[in-house]
């Protein structure tokens, strides 16, 4: 190592064209996700003790770091998190807030238009007209509950079936944040304590990219590996070993889906732990807006069905017979089947029954839009109501609360065996019009008038505005516009938070782009500086030799 | 502050997409004229849009309802007219008749103008309806309410509709029949001469049988009313004797009482019954003396007979059958002879109380069709105030949204001049 001002000159050379590399270099990544902006930090180099003196020995690297606050990281990851998670279910939600008022897929006219065709046959019971519209616009209700029935279904699906591509690329971020741990702590002890930079930043990149599926913690141990959990949950990459996530049926329904951390024969459900991000957004949006919503819907479907068919059945029809039931019959379990599901866990092999009941003081009006679940522990059989976790008990596995009544089909139950029952979620679904003779529309009393009897229509017309679902405080229009209000309500406030988290983000953003981010002109004036810098060092080896050539030529005389 | 590049370009990209997002939602208004897209853009106003609709199409529902019944009361309302201007003039026929100094074929040629009279009230009687029911029918609108029946005793018209009338809702709280019924307009009529015109019993009288009465008077066909009486109860549905039989005591034409017998069973409907009675009045041997008939679903004894000498009685009611069948326990019914002078001055008085209950239903008529008028008006007033309520609520304000796009599409343009201008800087231009 040449000394002197050969040597001062030949260390400003190394550091100047460093700097210029990394200028370049950060020009190069201007565009680059996750690249934060690197400086050369320049140190002098030790001096040497000459002559009494300290002499400075020119200028030495101490180290190229990343511009990195891990705070502002560590907030735009959180933010990320909360936006993608309030964002997905804003678009969610969204849909079914179209759906629901949307002129031709809502409720309101056609549960409108089925009482006025109530009314005209009240005003005029001896016009077939009247009956047959009566019928048909009974049809077109029934196939407006199926298409909004159809689409929360399908809305569910949409759910599920991003689950696994989501929980796939998951894997694939853990995964790829296990490897780099790895070369980064093997680059620490290589490059004695100097940060790998470039591979920093794509590890960073990797854990906000798996931060916008779901909610994460990380901790960085002394090796410089980072440890990634789960929310506050089981850990997903612990130094260079990563978990895999996978998705499985639910213990209940197989086509309820949990995400699960695989484990040979017994994997781990962690559903719960799962929040924040695009997953923790959809799980959101199905527990507070898709089940209630679908229960709600089959509520006033199963409503509809028992109060209407029980207004028939009170009623007389043109010949002169009792009326019977002009939508199907959802007081009858079979019309209710794949409502309940044994536990996978049971021993025993019963399978329940459950149906909507009109008796006194269990009918529509008691009815909760809620699931249950019903367990037996040996001695008591308990039916919780998930909603509110409500809890009856019985000594026999028959229930007949919350307008619902409870059975055994067939099979026996055994203690520890479980049960989720769903008797609203698909019940708008499954309401049809099964009459079809509009002469056995019942609008004649009992004991049965001439043709011109009205009596049983006008009191079927009269539904329309009877309150007679919400333990006797809402009326059938009323509660379809409860259920558009709450959902709308929902989806404004899912609007409002998605609008505030992405601003939540753009500022966490701005802040770490503020020291992170490229600035061209800001490297354009450092190029200028660098250059100039590296051309006076280009000098000072110019200067040197100069120098000693005069010397040389003094010595010659 | 530093600001990256990159940042900055982002910055000014989502800015022009915010921009844009708000100018096509204004656009979207602007196009549908609703202030509320979805729910979600107010979910309380949106709840109230909803409401106010279904007020309205209540609203609206109850108008065709009264628009219905307004019909049906306005064709009763002329049908009536037309019943008292016929009944009028068959009274006008009856005061010429009493004259002294007509004779036999001075009155028939009355009796002719009677029997046209006749026919006209039958005519009036079954008048249809508009969707093809009869009008007084209650609720057996499609049987002709009036017929001639021959097999009767005496033969004579009879009612068959029944006493039930059709309600219709026209507001939350108000139903209205949409009609009368025969038997209240034409049927149930108290009889000023007590029952005494063919097919009259009990002091009723039925305003066809009065006007019959009459031309067959005029004609020197009526001698006298056959002796009968009527239960004062509706067994249209029958009654139920299966737990046994039942009987009763029976007298006709003054002869002693005679037991009467029922066979046990369930009579579903008042004919059964009345046939039930009427084998018991055979094997008794009575029934060339006595039938029992069903008159406006209660039931009839007549004696075959008429005149003076004609008479029914019935009594003990040690098994209920007479309060069964709305008779006090004892009933009896005699006929009478009666001169044309009689009989038309009877009839007169009939015709007085026929045209009183004309009148009545008329005036009822006329209530119930002002009542519906008014409805109607504060009904067109409610759907009024809802429609503007529902404008307010959920329609733009053309003015204020279209002075909003031009805000907006200012600032897109500015926007978009901004950027532009922001991406050619650059300190590299210069180097």
């Amino acid at each position: 190592m040449p000394t002197g001002l050969l040597g001062i000159a030949s260390t400003a050379i190394m550091a100047n064209q460093r700097q210029l590399a990394t200028t370049g270099h950060n020009i190069a990544n201007v565009n680059t996700p996750g690249y934060h902006r690197q400086t050369v930090d320049l140190t002098e180099m030790d001096p040497s003790f000459e002559g009494g003196q300290f002499m400075g020995n020119g200028v030495r690297i101490a180290t190229i770091a990343r511009s990195y606050d891990n705070y502002l990281d560590t907030q735009v990851r959180t933010s990320l998190s909360a936006s993608k998670d309030a964002d997905t279910y804003f678009q969610l939600a969204q849909q079914i807030d179209n759906v629901t008022a949307d002129p031709a897929t809502s409720l309101a006219s056609s549960l409108q238009d089925f009482f006025d065709a109530a009314q005209a046959v009240a005003n005029d019971p001896t016009s077939t007209a009247a009956r047959q519209l009566l019928l048909s616009n009974g049809s077109n209700l029934a196939q407006r509950f199926a298409t909004l029935n159809t689409r929360m279904d399908q809305l569910r699906e949409q759910v599920d079936q991003s689950l696994t591509p989501t929980v796939e690329e998951i894997n694939g971020y853990t995964q790829g944040i296990a490897k780099l741990n790895e070369s980064i702590v093997a680059a620490y002890s290589q490059a004695s304590g100097n940060p790998p930079n470039d591979l920093i930043d794509q590890r960073d990149l990797l854990v906000e990219k798996l931060s916008g599926k779901m909610d994460v913690q990380v901790v960085k141990d002394s090796t410089g590996a980072i440890n990634v959990y789960a929310g506050n949950g089981p850990a997903l990459v612990l130094n260079n070993q990563a978990v895999r996530l996978g998705v499985q049926a639910s213990a209940y329904d197989p086509f309820d889906k949990d995400i699960v951390i695989e484990n040979g024969e017994h994997p781990i459900g962690i559903t719960q732990s799962v929040q924040g991000g695009e997953l923790g957004g959809s799980h959101r949006f199905t527990k507070d807006v898709l089940d209630p919503a679908q229960n709600e819907l089959g509520r006033l479907a199963a409503g509809i069905s028992v109060l209407i068919n029980d207004q028939q059945r009170t009623g007389s029809d043109s010949n002169g017979n009792p009326g019977v039931n002009l939508f199907s019959d959802l007081t009858d379990p079979s019309a209710n089947r794949f409502t309940s599901f044994g536990k996978n866990t049971n021993t025993g092999d019963a399978v329940l029954t459950v149906a909507f009941d009109n008796a006194p003081g269990n009918g529509p009006a008691e009815l909760a839009a809620s699931d249950y679940h019903m367990d037996y522990d040996g001695s008591t059989y308990t039916l919780t109501r998930l909603g509110d976790n409500t809890r009856f008990t019985a000594a026999t596995p028959e229930f007949a609360v919350d307008g619902l009544r409870i059975g055994v089909e067939s099979g026996d139950i055994q203690a520890g065996d479980s049960f989720l029952l769903r008797p609203e979620r698909g019940a708008a679904g499954r309401l049809s019009v099964d009459l079809t003779d509009p002469a056995l529309v019942a609008a004649g009393g009992i004991p049965p008038g001439g043709p011109g009897d009205n009596t049983n229509a006008r009191a079927l017309a009269d539904l329309q505005h009877a309150n007679s679902l919400l333990g006797g405080k809402a009326s059938f229009g009323k509660m379809y516009t409860h259920l558009v209000g709450d959902i709308g309500t929902k989806t404004q406030a899912a609007d409002i938070q998605s609008t505030a988290q992405k601003l939540l983000l753009e500022q966490a953003t701005s802040e770490r782009e503020a020291v992170s981010g490229v600035n061209l002109d800001e490297e354009a004036a450092n190029l200028v500086n660098f250059q100039q810098a590296y051309q006076a060092s280009a000098q000072l080896i110019s200067t040197a030799n100069e120098t000693f050539n005069s010397l040389l030529g003094a010595m010659r005389g | 502050m530093r600001i990256s590049t990159n940042w900055m370009q982002q910055l000014g990209l989502n800015s022009l997409l915010n921009q844009q997002a708000r100018l096509s939602r204004t656009q979207t208004q602007l196009s549908n004229g609703l202030r509320i897209l979805t729910p979600a853009d107010d979910p309380v106003g949106s709840v109230l849009a909803m409401n106010l609709e279904r007020t309205m199409a209540t609203d609206r529902q109850y108008q065709s309802s009264i628009q219905t019944v307004q019909a049906r009361l306005g064709l009763e309302s002329s049908t009536l007219d037309s019943a008292t201007n016929l009944l009028l003039h068959a009274r006008d026929l009856a005061v010429q008749g009493l004259n002294d100094t007509l004779n036999d074929s001075d009155r028939a040629v009355l009796a002719k103008d009677v029997w046209q009279t006749l026919d006209g009230m039958l005519s009036l009687a079954n008048t249809r309806g508009p969707n093809g029911e009869y009008l007084f029918g209650g609720f057996e609108s499609e049987t002709p309410p009036y017929a001639f029946d021959q097999s009767r005793v005496p033969p004579s018209y009879v009612y068959q509709g029944d006493q039930q009338q059709r309600q219709v809702r026209v507001s939350d709280q108000r139903v209205m029949a949409d009609g009368d019924t025969g038997f209240a307009v034409f049927e149930d009529i108290s009889s000023g001469m007590g029952g005494k015109g063919i097919g009259s019993v009990a002091g009723k009288q039925s305003l066809l049988n009065t006007l019959y009465t009459l031309a067959e008077a005029l004609d020197g066909n009526f001698s006298g009313p056959h002796g009968a009486i009527a239960g004062s109860r509706d067994v249209s549905a029958g009654l139920d004797y299966s737990a046994g039989a039942k009987s009763f005591d029976l007298s006709v034409d003054g002869a002693p009482p005679v037991g009467i017998s029922i066979a046990a069973g369930d009579y579903p409907a008042a004919d059964a019954l009345a046939a039930a009675i009427n084998a018991g009045i055979a094997a008794a041997s009575l029934q060339d003396k006595v039938t029992v008939q069903v008159r406006s679903g209660a039931i009839e004894l007549v004696s075959l007979g008429n005149g003076e000498d004609s008479s029914v009685g019935i009594s003990n009611d040690a098994d209920g059958v007479l309060s069964d069948l709305g008779f006090a326990d004892p009933t009896s019914g005699a006929g009478a002879d009666l001169s044309f002078h009689d009989a038309a001055t009877g009839l007169l008085d009939d015709m007085d109380a026929a045209l009183t209950r004309l009148t009545d239903i008329q005036a009822g008529v006329g209530i119930r069709l002002n009542a519906l008028d008014e409805q109607m008006d504060v009904l067109a007033k409610f759907l009024l105030d809802n429609q503007t309520q529902l404008s307010d609520v959920q329609e733009i304000d053309v003015a204020e949204a279209i002075s909003r796009f031009s805000q907006q599409e200012t600032a897109l343009q500015a926007s978009q001049q901004a950027f532009v201008r922001v991406q050619k800087l650059s300190l590299f231009n210069y180097l």
